[in-house]
């Protein structure tokens, strides 16, 4: 590693920490290994940027570890991200299955779009759905459970997400859709008669099967104003995450390495 | 070293040294880490608390076309530092009369020695 990678990955370990304390931190080190006789050797000494990050953490008491904490411009701008300290993991597993779902459904829908996703059947006179395939959606929750995971990249942003602002508006986006459309009310509890009429062939998972005559009754039952309800949820969060992602750019602490400091 | 130098002493060790003479951050590790093992990310946060609790000033100087932030110990550096010393006296005795034997089960003996 070089004294510049060196210097750039620790400011980025630092990002969640104050301007003034990142400088700080970034400036002290950078001196630390213009002044040492043989970079190399005390880059080679010094623990990594991510340790030295997670150790000024601790020490210097700051708990917040969330990107953003410290814009409050954006915070103001994007009311879903906001200040807060480290979220459970059992949050994080909640919004994975949230993101998990909401991207199997989306993505279900949009395939729909393409293809005949509403069929009559003639002998039985029900209606059936095409089977969109499942392993479709797959790389999308493996991506939505990377994301979640990761400090680096901007996807990092589906960490600051604030989840109590989040499940209010899917819970009042879903309120709003049962008031509009009444109908849905029917839905509940969802059956599976239907479902078993058409998936008794083969073997597949009850959670499988619950998950398909959820989006079954989604798509038996799907109204043009249910596009609005998806539009919010397909533009609106990728919105935040490209928007917070600028903001952070934006804002980012660049080094100024002096020249021929090497 | 066997026994690690951390917490107060390691702030005692700290303001000890930039007392005797204003220091940079790669010069003090140097200094620290002749005496005992110290880890060259263990002095920065020390360094910052000091200076937040008022203890140490800092200021630039530039030298060989790099510029080097320089410690000064303050008054109130100083004065903890004389507080530091003395307390240091007393816990050196202490644990020099526990690691000596004889006495370490004699309470009273032991606060004496603190005292």
């Amino acid at each position: 590693m070089t004294r510049n990678k060196f210097l750039k990955q620790l400011n980025n370990q630092l990002q969640f920490f104050p301007t003034e304390e990142r400088e700080n931190a970034v400036l002290y080190y950078m001196e630390f290994l213009d002044e040492s006789e043989n970079i190399a050797e005390t880059l080679e000494s010094l623990p990594k940027p991510k340790e030295i990050a997670y150790k000024l953490r601790e020490e210097l008491g700051i708990t917040v570890n969330l990107p953003y904490d410290t814009q409050d411009g954006l915070l103001k701008r994007y009311s879903l991200v906001k200040e807060t300290d480290g979220k459970t993991i059992l949050l994080q597993l909640l919004f994975l299955a949230f993101l998990s779902f909401f991207y199997f459904t989306t993505l279900n829908l949009l395939s729909a779009f393409g293809l005949p996703f509403k069929v009559i059947d003639e002998d039985t006179g029900v209606f059936i759905v095409e089977n969109v395939p499942t392993f479709l959606s797959l790389p999308v929750i493996v991506f939505a459970f990377l994301t979640i995971g990761t400090k680096k990249g901007h996807f990092s942003i589906l960490r600051a997400f604030n989840f109590e602002a989040l499940l209010l508006l899917v819970l009042s986006l879903l309120a709003l859709r049962l008031l509009i459309l009444p109908q849905l009310w029917d839905l509940l509890p969802f059956t599976f008669e239907m479902e078993q009429r058409i998936y008794e062939q083969g073997y597949r998972s009850p959670l499988d099967k619950f998950y398909t005559a959820v989006v079954m009754n989604l798509l038996l039952n799907f109204h043009p104003l249910d596009m609005f309800f998806y539009f919010v949820f397909c533009i609106m969060i990728p919105f935040h995450v490209i928007g917070a992602t600028i903001q952070r750019k934006k804002s980012k602490f660049w080094l100024k390495v002096p020249k021929g400091a090497l | 070293m066997t026994f690690t130098v951390a917490g107060k002493l390691l702030d005692a060790c700290v303001l000890g040294i930039i007392a005797d003479k204003d220091t940079y951050g790669y010069d003090l590790t140097q200094k620290v880490s002749f005496s005992f093992e110290v880890s060259e990310s263990a002095l920065y946060p020390v360094l910052r608390r000091l200076s937040k609790e008022g203890l140490l000033c800092s200021y630039d100087k530039s030298f060989d076309g790099r510029i080097r932030k320089y410690y000064h110990i303050t008054d109130l550096g100083q004065e903890k530092l004389e507080f530091y010393q003395e307390e240091w006296e007393i816990h050196e005795k202490t644990i020099k009369s526990l690691l000596t034997g004889g006495v370490q089960y004699d309470k009273k003996q032991i606060f004496k020695t603190a005292e």
